[in-house]
């Protein structure tokens, strides 16, 4: 059946193609954290962007639960803070609860769970959780965004993530190495390695620049620290 | 009251043999309890006052308030079951902003009392509800009808007036509101009149502690409801104090 | 894309039973939600950039008055900047019918906590994360109000700037701006801010946002050589809200002005003219 046509509405003035709707955004940014024997380095570029528009230089993507467990958060920044948002408020239920700190590997597990519980409208964020577990010793967790996750001893997440991975995996994890005798690393050797990374992602990435915040986490507490980045 | 205690009085749905509703009545026998509330209607404003009899010092000063602002531009004055009162309150907010989301102009104060009213009746109509324990005053004042006033009874019915008084001592007040010639009187001067009432008509043999609440609405208020400023109000009440000691004074000469 | 029309079409053709020559007479044809409710998938009446600076001890927030229906200019003096209570101000980029909406959400908010009487007021990084909320339920809904919402304040911790997207992404800045505002006026907000080291002073700041909305005006098409500013300081503090509303401006000098007023108002009396000639030669 043909349409009837209408003439002299909006679109007979639009001379561009009318926008759509679209739930997520792509807000940039980049994570990397790093787990030692007695410490976590979790660190975050502050840019946040659409496109090529900077939205602002100042904004952390590192959420503290609690004196002990960080998390790493980008990609859709409204779904970000809304997770974030939502963990937070789960975190002091279960404290108020339980009567205790959880532990950074039940947030772990929680946060997961949190994500896939929105398998089907998820969440569209790449997270990465940082923290000491109930032995002192520094935990790594990612996640995809419907809730997958895995542990290990150094991840990048974010826009530059999969620039960073193989960098850490030479630098931190000694692959693609010979001879290597010693695997382990210092805090301050992390530190450095995570300053440098940083460096080249924003060398490479358009949406990772700006400045990093650094967050280290041992038993005594969480240090912070800043670094800047290039701003083009 | 021959026909307490023949069944009639038990349902807010039946009338008795006589025509009447007892559990209306019983209502309004609840509002005789509480602290005297009076409404003022001047030539420029509206002027609401509360005793608020305080039944106990430990209570925290200011506590359990009795006069509400419903929307900016009306203020409600309430008497007997506070519980009621609040839920009234809440009622009448809830219609203020309904009509402010569907005309986006404040709503008229007529119409406020109209629907309140009609929420008010409602509760007298069914087995398994009970009237309102409390009777309400509404004020406002706008540029166009200026000073308005209502007064709300647990059965529903409801008038517009000039001056008005309900609670404890409502027959005292409402005498010595009708010596006042209202339509001639500013805020300013229905403030003292107001505090004056209260004070004269507290009893302070069966309660000891009351708290004077006092608000305003008019053309000095741009037409928002306001509590009278303390100022003001510390006036007002240093006056009406004054006029009491006078009163025993004289009392006393003519002993 | 469905578009109204669209919806509208294939819904009267689904309810018109006799139009449908498919069904038996026995037959009913179940009209699906999609075919009938469409949502916002366009902003209709749209509003341009709007931008925002911080100050030695402020905030100031600039937008024009214009209103637009695609690339038509359909109001010229649209009262965008709206004063939520003595320590916000607030406007958005986008649907005017959206923003109209949010205003009377707020404005009720405003006075169910005013009536309450309790000295408390609603404080603008409040009323912003109260935004994202907003935003982020609507868009969760595929509902979206469809605007950028720039919120400004002034209370106890200081200035406060943040904005609000259509899908509820937030954050608080020193500079901010919407729309094309975002391409055109950000880093010029940043180098004055940066140059002031942060502490410019309040005429600096006016100064930076109306380079910003005249730069606005020549390069987006859509915004207009009228001006509305707002700012707060901790004046507002001492009961009176100062309400700083420049006067608009224009970019012709006076006396090229008066000349192209001149020259229009003689053309429309030429029009005039020639029109009762017309008729009374007729």
């Amino acid at each position: 059946m043909a349409m009837p046509r209408s003439y002299g509405g909006l679109s007979d003035y639009r001379t561009v193609p009318a926008p759509s709707f679209s739930p997520y955004s792509e807000n940039g940014g980049s994570v990397v954290a790093v787990a030692g024997d007695d410490f976590a380095i979790i660190a975050s570029d502050t840019r946040l962007s659409t496109g090529f528009q900077i939205y602002t230089r100042n904004q952390s993507k590192l959420f503290k639960l609690s004196d002990k467990t960080i998390l790493g958060s980008t990609g859709c920044w409204c779904d970000v803070l809304s997770l974030t948002r939502l963990v937070q408020t789960r975190i002091k239920m279960y404290q108020y609860d339980h009567n205790k700190v959880m532990s950074t590997p039940a947030v772990a597990q929680m946060l997961s769970v949190l994500l896939y519980y929105k398998r089907f409208f998820p969440y569209y964020v790449a997270n990465i959780l940082a923290g000491i577990d109930d032995n002192g010793k520094g935990v790594v967790y990612s996640y995809d965004p419907i809730g997958h996750h895995e542990s290990s001893k150094f991840r990048a997440g974010g826009t530059a993530g999969a620039l960073l991975q193989p960098l850490l995996d030479n630098q931190l994890g000694m692959l693609n190495q010979e001879n290597v005798q010693d695997k382990t690393y210092t805090l301050e050797k992390a530190h450095a390695i995570v300053k440098d990374v940083f460096i080249s992602a924003a060398e490479r990435d358009i949406f990772t620049g700006d400045r990093i915040s650094i967050n280290i986490i041992t038993k005594d507490g969480i240090r912070e620290d800043s670094f800047e980045l290039r701003k083009d | 009251m021959s026909s307490i205690g023949t069944g009639y009085d038990l349902s807010a749905s039946q009338f008795s043999p006589d025509g009447r509703v007892f559990q209306v009545e019983y209502a309004q026998k609840a509002i005789e309890n509480s602290g005297t509330v009076i409404g003022l209607r001047g030539k420029d404003g509206v002027v609401l006052a509360v005793e608020k009899l305080v039944t106990s010092k430990l209570y925290e000063p200011g506590a359990n308030k009795r006069l509400f602002t419903i929307d900016k531009h009306i203020g409600m004055a309430v008497a007997g079951l506070i519980s009621d009162a609040r839920a009234v309150a809440e009622v009448a907010r809830t219609e203020a902003a309904n009509y402010r989301s569907q005309y986006k102009s404040s709503i008229p104060l007529k119409y406020l009392n109209e629907r309140v009213s009609m929420y008010m009746h409602a509760y007298t109509l069914y087995s398994a509800v009970r009237p309102f324990g409390c009777s309400v005053i509404l004020s406002t004042y706008t540029e166009e009808d200026g000073p308005e006033m209502y007064m709300i009874d647990p059965s529903g019915v409801s008038y517009g007036y000039f001056g008005c008084a309900v609670g404890k001592a409502k027959q005292a007040a409402k005498t010595e509101i009708e010596k006042l010639k209202l339509k001639d009187m500013s805020c300013q001067e229905l403030v003292k009149e107001a505090a004056r009432i209260i004070y004269l008509v507290h009893d302070e043999l069966k309660d000891k502690q009351f708290e004077l609440e006092m608000s305003w609405i008019g053309s000095q208020t741009s037409g928002v409801n306001q509590q009278v400023p303390a100022n003001v109000h510390a006036e007002a009440e240093k006056d009406a104090k004054a006029a009491m000691e006078e009163d025993s004074d004289s009392e006393t000469e003519d002993i | 894309m469905l578009n109204i029309s669209d919806a509208m079409t294939s819904f009267e053709r689904n309810s018109i039973r006799s139009n449908d020559s498919t069904l038996e007479d026995h037959q009913v044809k179940i009209i699906k939600a999609p075919d009938f409710l469409t949502r916002t998938l366009y902003p209709m009446t749209t509003t341009a950039s709007v931008v925002g600076i911080k100050f030695n001890n402020g905030v100031a927030i600039a937008a024009d008055v214009g209103g637009y229906y695609g690339s038509l200019n359909r109001f010229k003096s649209l009262d965008r900047l709206y004063k939520v209570n003595n320590n916000i101000v607030m406007t958005t980029t986008g649907d005017y019918a959206d923003f109209q909406y949010m205003r009377e959400l707020i404005q009720q908010k405003v006075i169910s906590e005013e009536i309450l009487d309790d000295s408390f007021s609603l404080k603008a990084f409040s009323l912003h994360t109260w935004l994202t909320r907003l935003m982020y339920n609507r868009r969760s809904k595929f509902d979206p109000l469809w605007n950028n919402v720039i919120v400004a304040g002034y209370d106890n911790n200081g200035p406060f700037l943040g904005i609000v997207d259509k899908l509820g992404m937030s954050y608080e800045d020193s500079c901010v701006a919407t729309g094309m505002g975002g391409y055109l006026a950000t880093p010029l907000l940043r180098d004055v801010f940066e140059r002031g080291k942060g502490n410019l002073t309040k005429q600096e700041a006016h100064a930076a946002l109306q380079k910003c909305m005249e730069i606005l005006y020549y390069r987006d098409t859509q915004s207009l050589p009228k001006v509305n500013i707002y700012d707060f300081g901790p004046w507002s503090f001492t009961n009176c809200f100062n309400k700083n509303k420049i006067e608009p401006f224009r970019f012709l000098s006076d006396e090229l002005y008066l000349y192209y007023s001149a020259k229009q108002f003689l053309l429309a009396l030429l029009y005039l003219f020639n029109f009762f000639f017309r008729q009374a030669v007729d």
